[in-house]
């Protein structure tokens, strides 16, 4: 739990995603791998599209698929036929970059760091694999290595974006599904899409996470499922970690005040009885003294 | 001559296995506080980590945090079990005194402790009534041995469930709620080891301090005032 400065939510980047124009074609899934430098991994069968099911060490960004009926309305000479329908939702997914990053504030030793862009960043060489960043994140996002036991997540790409480009996964999407720029402006965008009768996640959170992310998720009423649907166990304030934050002072700083005040008591009674034990010092001293006069 | 009996209040194997829990209580404190402020003990991860950090390739920070974590658990395996061993003794032989206290009625507990706190706060004497029930141990000792079982307790299950996380395949919120509780066995740990120190070094308490540090016994005088059902038991020495 190191004290870090950190930008806030209108200060660094962010990105607004668009899930309107995600067509789950997993471009930027496989082009944060490419950057990044990580492992493929086998395709395995299961229930559902997401592969792999979740994010791992290796897979920083994966586009998750959601299903669900959606409301559909067709011009018929009739007049309007709404009906509904199955539908599939994909949602990528990867670090949020929370304002003020619980994971963070979680790290014993001070690995995750906080930099000017806003990017919340694992240095891999000083983790030592504790995993307090897993138990504070209320997105579920870095994920042990079984290779070296060490944490990895999205880096938000800030070694590009320090050198003037977008992350791997912005500039990879071929339906333009993000947006990046100054976090000001994405803010700005986002609530414009959140007056316009869209869904918007990402803005007005908790405190626990600074009160919003980077990652800024909108989209049509219509395909909102994803949304819902991902975020319905996600981004809710981890209630131990809130514990541990408000356990962490009253054991450093009581434990300091307590033996503080408990050794002035304890100094103050010492002294007392010192005081008395000179005075029945001095007394058979005196009764001595009349004794022998 | 009154003044040099003495009577035996701590026996051996007492002494022994509180000078171990001290010592590990010190050393887990040490390495575990330094993962819950590092911001304090950084210095010290520095020092330990300094001749190690090449070898690790990484910090001296990272390299001493790392030493303290391994540490860390080895020292918890070895109190857990010197823990193990002395309560089963304990148990067995029905050597436990401690909590005798805590059979006393309500009332007399709450006389006990308001004499005590007179005691040790303005240093006024014990009120006959009282004194004359006392025993070895008294009520503040039963209740903060309560606390400290209490701890003991959190930091083991919470230790061991940490330790083999993957292994026992806990799930997030469960490991979470294991750090909380690991954190929360150490702060009833410093609870009582704050009010244990003041007790020690309290002047009232100094012939059972120099027992405890010595041989065991304290003067039979001592033994009259503080602790007079317990003299009722045992054999004086000369």
């Amino acid at each position: 739990m190191v004290v870090q400065k950190h930008p806030s939510q209108t200060e660094g980047y962010a990105v607004l995603v668009n899930l309107d124009k995600c067509i789950g074609c997993r471009s930027c899934q496989i082009a944060c791998k490419d950057w990044n430098g990580r492992q493929a991994v086998k395709t395995t069968f299961s229930p559902t599209f997401t592969n792999p099911p979740d994010l791992t060490s290796e897979s920083w960004k994966v586009v998750f698929y959601y299903e669900g009926t959606t409301k559909k309305a067709l011009l018929t000479p009739g007049g309007e036929a709404v009906f509904e329908q199955v539908d599939i939702a994909p949602l990528p997914f990867q670090c949020m970059h929370c304002v003020d990053p619980p994971c963070a504030r979680a790290c014993p030793v001070g690995t995750i760091k906080i930099t000017p862009e806003g990017a919340v960043v694992i240095n891999k060489d000083e983790c030592i694999g504790c995993g307090y960043c897993e138990t504070a994140c209320p997105f579920r996002v870095p994920r042990r290595s079984s290779v070296d036991g060490k944490y990895y997540k999205c880096t938000f790409c800030v070694d590009r974006i320090q050198n003037g480009m977008a992350p791997a996964c912005v500039e990879a999407c071929p339906t333009g599904v993000f947006t990046f720029g100054n976090a000001k402006d994405i803010v700005e965008q986002a609530k414009a899409l959140a007056s316009q009768g869209n869904v918007v996640y990402g803005l007005n959170m908790d405190s626990y996470i600074g009160g919003g992310v980077r990652w800024i998720y909108a989209s049509s009423p219509r395909k909102s499922l994803a949304i819902q649907q991902h975020f319905a166990d996600r981004g809710k304030p981890v209630a131990t970690q809130q514990f541990r934050e408000l356990l962490k002072p009253l054991i450093v700083y009581g434990s300091a005040l307590g033996a503080l005040a408990l050794g002035v008591i304890a100094a103050a009674t010492w002294r007392k009885k010192r005081v008395e034990e000179k005075v029945e010092e001095k007394v058979p001293e005196k009764s001595q003294g009349e004794k022998t006069s | 001559m009154e003044k040099n009996k003495f009577v035996e209040i701590i026996s051996n194997s007492y002494r022994i296995a509180h000078t171990h829990n001290l010592h590990f209580w010190s050393f887990l404190a040490v390495t575990g506080g330094t993962l819950i402020a590092l911001e304090y003990l950084s210095p010290l991860a520095y020092a330990v980590g300094l001749p190690f950090a090449n070898l690790l390739h990484t910090d001296p920070v990272t390299a001493g945090i790392q030493i303290f974590r391994i540490l860390h658990r080895i020292f918890a395996f070895a109190w857990g079990g010197l823990l193990i061993i002395y309560g089963c003794y304990l148990f067995c032989f029905g050597k436990s005194q401690v909590l005798k206290p805590l059979k006393k009625p309500l009332k007399e507990q709450i006389a006990e402790a308001k004499a005590l706190t007179g005691r040790y706060l303005f240093g006024k004497p014990i009120p006959k009534e009282v004194a004359e029930k006392m025993d070895r141990h008294n009520v503040f000792v039963a209740y903060l041995a309560v606390v400290l079982g209490i701890s003991f307790f959190l930091l083991s299950v919470s230790g061991l469930g940490l330790m083999f996380r993957y292994a026992l395949g806990l799930t997030n919120d469960q490991a979470a709620l294991l750090l909380f509780l690991h954190d929360l066995g150490f702060g009833l740990s410093m609870l009582f080891v704050l009010f244990h120190l003041f007790a020690v070094f309290h002047p009232a308490n100094r012939p059972i301090l120099d027992a405890m540090m010595k041989d065991g016994k304290v003067p039979l005088e001592f033994a009259k005032e503080d602790m007079p059902q317990y003299l009722k038991r045992i054999k004086i020495e000369e």
